[in-house]
């Protein structure tokens, strides 16, 4: 038996040897014929070429026979309805082109199933997901360039009605071209609690430019060193100013202290006096309970606590505006840009999902797939998407068109897009600073040092000291 | 006059024990019960309730109770009937595949005697011993490959896709296989001296007694199905082909602010319904000692 | 032996069985197996540079929390497992002994099966909660000060605690079942000639109880070992992706090596990693593999097939 055994083990090993992996030991070359628009193969293309680069060959007209694509995103049953709207308008556009849009469940399952079909040649046809995601789809040649579509006459777009930072992510790949298309962008806005300020007589700025030194003045007033959850002291708080994502915190605090975060080599550079003397800086405001984390409350969200009056302040995401607004009434809440360092370095951090083509299709559901995209992200829909949603508009002429200006000028805080309105005139605000992470896939990933920095602002938090946090943080990503 | 005191201590004795066997029970039954409690709560409370109340209140007034507004808001959420009943066809399939393989491979791991069957029994017991993601993306490939998976996926290719791999175990086939060691030899000796065949022994007389495992087995496979989740995702290329807890985990993936609690509790009690009264209706089934005399003949 | 050897009828058996098994178990464990020796494997492009025979299992090895999952992953393994199998086994007893409520009690510890996981997670939260959980303010009754299990800074001693609670409570529920489901296969006439000779219940229990059921306690035994040093979803389950209580660095983190495992599968995209994975699983394999076999070499001995 155990001969048998052996001869079958041997036997599967020769077969899956033979059947999966190429070995060669050669160093690796690409076959530019089978990927044409791999990064090594690009010699020939002219990146400047106002028609576009010609990585990839766009057909002169649509097909007119059946063209089925399909869409993977993120958007589960009950928060996909406006999706399947626009994407019924867009068969209606196109009827020869059938969209099956199948929601993979969040950010992490969409990643690997994604990385699942591309070993199995099962990719869809469109899929959304964050630039360090399609930087790891990059590397087995899995995506398209978009640029030949951007500047194509017939089908293209004009660039510059896009919010230049949303261009500059998408364009952070190899060779400066365009694997993937703004789609879901949001930015972080900070809430104050109205009626606890006006108390105390001071007026907070509602321009942009509130800085920590003010901050620091703030919380002399209006942080209670004795406070006691049982009973709270009247117009006063616990901790000054809350910032939901610890991860955005540290990412946004090295920006705005010019510290060393991440390159797009992946390189870590944490390790610099700048970094360090912000952690330090924020670990004293911990402290003396000017700045707080949600974990304070052992929380993922300051939102309950900001309504509780625990916290007079809070930075989140412009998406989740709604869950700091008090029910009752308790309080008004107004919605200002997020505190800067000082005024000379601003940073306000970019995020949110994208949409990628992916390689294994045919010239004719590229092109339908790149006909939706430039579908959902045309003036009147990514405008819709944003009130729907929170997330911006990716234009400015969908910041610009008639039905975006009247939903920014509602003023009756009892319509429930009245805050979301108010978010979005904050995030408008900061768009001349954003600012979004380096995209890199290797053994560590832009994500992975994202999880790293906010597991560096909650050990801060933990009283855990700057330096053994920033070397826990080289070793975990292997840069030590 | 001596017996009578006897057995009066017995009594005592036994009521005493009784009593240390309850409390125990019951100490253990609370341990056990206080997350399904949480979650019926939850699903009632109001969900700034749940956000605000430090700490959580362990009781609710009847006023509070948010029943109506909880469960209809959850139900709607997703297409739960339709997600229940490719659930239970999955489930079905699956189930009834495991328990016919299942009964077959133990039958001979237990009962009959072949070259080679102990290394082979190791064998199978260490397929266990790999974390159960590493096979994930292999038998996707192998799926794919078999036609099961494409752009138009019929329904009986997504359930072939989402049964297939599912027909055995080697863990149930583990657990019959000590069930059936439980039988004494003697049953099988005398069997074969009666001239009964293997297959007959096996479905008159092996089968019946190990009748509460395999209920068991029924049930928790059932149960696996129902907290299914990666595999029928990356399998499916259709939303309607999907099961319960891809529409609970999908409808409550906030990707902003928080949670509903409430609503996904209720959403959770919604779809766990039929688990339980599957459970409830087979129950007694597994408390049915079987005795031996029963099935004499 | 019971027979002669029957290896044509054995075969026509295990056939269903095991062409499912080789197709989508064998297959793909081979494949995993294969893939440890790759050298700088490229996933998406399936092209490798070479082979190795050590290089996968070297920079697993040699990885910053391989030490610290190869403790983890004992500690859970060593405590939880003898703990909750012999709680399972007195309560299966138990259960089985009594006659009233007994269908009320065997639905109780069932429900655990069917308690969504988020339900559970918030549950242990405020168990362990350190202001108002229930496990402090019990300790509070017999005077002893509240103790900081899970939240911010928490020792891993603590948190390993808490985790361990939460693995017994997680696996109470299977073995319950299986137990029972064993005790009924018992034949009642043992307990009937026990009650003639009025034997002790402890007697009952030692001399008849355990070694009939000793089949279902090696089941549960050689799994629960097995399934306990792939301990990894309760962790999340109780702490979330960071693994370790909130507020702590990595020494304190209750990575295990299905975590190592997982973490490489994530970056299945990058150079290496998905063989990386390959490896941390077959040094789990061996580990896991050792052990059972000495349980099997004892068991030997002791059950009662």
């Amino acid at each position: 038996m155990k001969k048998v055994l052996s001869l079958f083990l041997m036997g599967t090993f020769a077969l899956a040897l033979t059947g999966c992996v190429e070995i060669d030991d050669t160093p690796y070359e690409v076959d530019c014929t089978e990927f044409p628009s791999h990064v090594d193969c690009l010699e020939d293309i002219d990146p400047d070429d106002p028609d576009g680069p010609g990585l990839i060959n766009v057909l002169d007209a649509l097909p007119t026979e059946e063209i089925n694509i399909t869409f993977w995103h993120v958007y589960g049953a009950g928060k996909n309805e406006l999706l399947n709207e626009l994407i019924d308008e867009f068969e209606v556009l196109y009827p020869n082109i059938n969209v099956s849009d199948v929601s993979q469940g969040n950010y992490t399952d969409i990643r690997s199933n994604t990385i699942s079909a591309i070993t199995a040649g099962t990719t869809p046809t469109l899929v959304v997901g964050y630039p360090d995601h399609v930087a790891g789809y990059l590397k087995g040649n899995a995506v398209i360039p978009l640029d030949d579509f951007v500047k194509h006459e017939t089908f293209g777009v004009d660039l510059d009605d896009f919010f230049e930072s949303f261009v500059a992510e998408n364009s952070q790949y190899p060779g400066g071209y365009m694997y993937s298309f703004p789609y879901s962008k949001s930015t972080e806005m900070m809430v104050y609690n109205k009626d606890i300020f006006a108390a105390n007589g001071i007026t907070v700025p509602t321009d942009g430019s509130i800085t920590w030194a003010m901050l620091d003045t703030w919380a002399d007033t209006l942080v209670d060193p004795n406070w006691d959850p049982e009973s709270p002291t009247a117009n006063k708080c616990e901790y000054l100013i809350n910032f939901d994502s610890a991860g955005n915190y540290f990412i946004n605090n090295v920006r705005m202290w010019q510290g060393g975060y991440t390159n797009a080599a992946g390189d870590i550079l944490v390790n610099n006096a700048n970094t360090k003397a912000m952690l330090e800086y924020v670990q004293d405001r911990f402290e003396d309970h000017t700045f707080s984390i949600p974990l304070a409350w052992g929380d993922s969200y300051g939102s309950a606590n900001f309504i509780a009056q625990d916290v007079c302040m809070s930075v989140g995401s412009t998406a989740g505006i709604n869950y700091n607004i008090p029910s009752d009434g308790a309080f008004e809440v107004g919605v200002v840009p997020v505190p800067q360092y000082d005024m000379d370095h601003k940073s306000a951090v970019q995020q949110g999902p994208n949409i990628a083509i992916m390689s294994d299709s045919t010239d004719a559901e590229r092109l339908a797939a790149w006909l939706l995209i430039k579908f959902l992200t045309n003036t009147e829909n990514t405008a819709a998407w944003s009130m729907d949603t929170g997330y911006l508009p990716v234009r400015q002429s969908g910041y610009d068109s008639q039905d975006f200006q009247d939903f920014l000028a509602i003023s009756d805080n009892t319509n429930y897009l009245y805050y979301y309105s108010l978010a979005i005139q904050a995030a408008y605000m900061q768009n001349s600073y954003f600012d979004y992470d380096p995209a890199f896939a290797g053994a560590y990933t832009s994500s992975d040092a994202r999880d790293q920095a906010g597991i560096a602002i909650e050990a801060l938090f933990g009283g855990n000291s700057v330096q053994d946090i920033i070397d826990d943080m080289l070793v975990q990503l292997g840069a030590s | 006059m001596n017996k009578k005191i006897n057995s009066g201590r017995v009594k005592v004795q036994q009521i005493v024990v009784g009593i240390l066997v309850y409390s125990f029970l019951v100490l253990f039954g609370i341990f056990v019960l206080i997350p399904f409690y949480w979650m019926i709560l939850t699903s009632i409370k109001d969900i700034n309730q749940i956000r605000t109340e430090i700490p959580p209140s362990l009781i609710i007034s009847f006023k509070q109770i948010k029943f109506w507004e909880n469960y209809s808001a959850a139900w709607v959420a997703a297409p739960y009937w339709k997600y229940m009943l490719n659930t239970v066809t999955v489930a079905a399939i699956s189930t009834i595949g495991t328990v016919v393989t299942t009964i077959f491979a133990s039958f001979a791991f237990a009962r009959l005697n072949f070259k080679g069957r102990d290394i082979l029994f190791l064998a199978l017991i260490s397929t266990m011993m790999i974390p159960g993601e590493m096979f994930v993306i292999t038998n996707y490939i192998t799926v794919a490959n078999l036609g099961w998976y494409n752009d138009s996926q019929t329904y009986v290719q997504a359930l072939l896709a989402l049964t297939m791999p599912f027909m055995t175990s080697v863990f149930y086939i583990f657990f019959l296989r000590q069930t059936f060691k439980q039988i004494p030899d003697e049953l099988y000796l005398a069997a074969k001296v009666d001239g009964t065949s293997d297959w007959k022994y096996l479905w008159r007389i092996m089968v019946p007694m190990a009748s509460p495992t395999i209920i068991t087995i029924t049930i928790l496979n059932a149960m696996g199905t129902w907290s299914a989740y990666i595999w029928p995702k990356l399998v499916t290329t259709k939303d309607e082909y999907r099961l319960v807890t891809n529409g609970l985990r999908e409808a409550y993936s906030e990707l902003a602010g928080q949670v509903m609690y409430n609503q996904q509790m209720a959403a959770a009690l919604i779809v766990t319904t039929p688990l339980l009264i599957t459970f409830l209706f087979l129950r007694k089934y597994i408390m049915r000692g079987v005795s031996r005399s029963g099935i004499k003949g | 032996m019971l027979e002669r050897q029957s290896n044509l009828k054995a075969w026509f058996y295990l056939a269903p069985a095991m062409a499912l098994l080789s197709v989508f178990t064998f297959y793909p464990l081979f494949n995993a197996f294969f893939l440890a020796f790759l050298e700088d494997f490229e996933f998406l492009l399936g092209t490798a540079s070479g082979f190795t025979i050590l290089g996968n299992f070297q920079k697993v090895i040699t990885s910053p929390n391989f030490a610290i999952a190869m403790k983890n992953t004992s500690v859970i393994t060593f405590i939880s497992v003898p703990i909750s199998v012999v709680v399972a086994l007195l309560i299966s007893v138990a259960l089985n002994s009594i006659k009233k409520f007994q269908s009320i009690f065997q639905t109780v510890f069932f429900l655990p099966y069917v308690t969504n996981a988020i339900a559970i997670g918030m549950a242990f939260a405020f168990i362990f909660h350190t202001d108002f959980g229930l496990l402090n303010t019990a300790l509070g009754w017999i005077g002893i000060n509240p103790v900081n299990w899970i939240g911010l800074g928490a020792s891993w001693n603590t948190a390993m605690f808490a985790l361990l609670v939460y693995t017994i409570w997680g696996g109470l529920a299977f073995k319950i079942m299986v137990f029972l489901s064993g005790l009924q296969s018992i034949d009642k006439q043992y307990y009937d000639a026990a009650r003639v000779d009025a034997a002790p219940r402890r007697r009952v229990f030692t001399k008849i109880t355990v070694p009939l059921l000793s089949p279902m306690i090696a089941y549960i035994t050689i799994t629960s070992f097995i399934g306990a040093f792939k301990a990894y979803r309760t962790i999340i389950g109780m702490f979330g992706t960071s693994l370790r209580p909130p507020g702590t660095l990595s020494k304190d983190s209750l990575i295990t090596i299905v975590g190592l495992v997982y973490d490489a599968l994530y970056h299945a995209d990058a150079t290496g990693k998905i063989s990386e994975a390959a490896a941390a699983s077959i040094i789990l394999f061996s580990i896991t593999l050792t052990f059972t076999l000495i349980q099997m070499q004892i068991n030997k001995r002791r059950v009662h097939f």
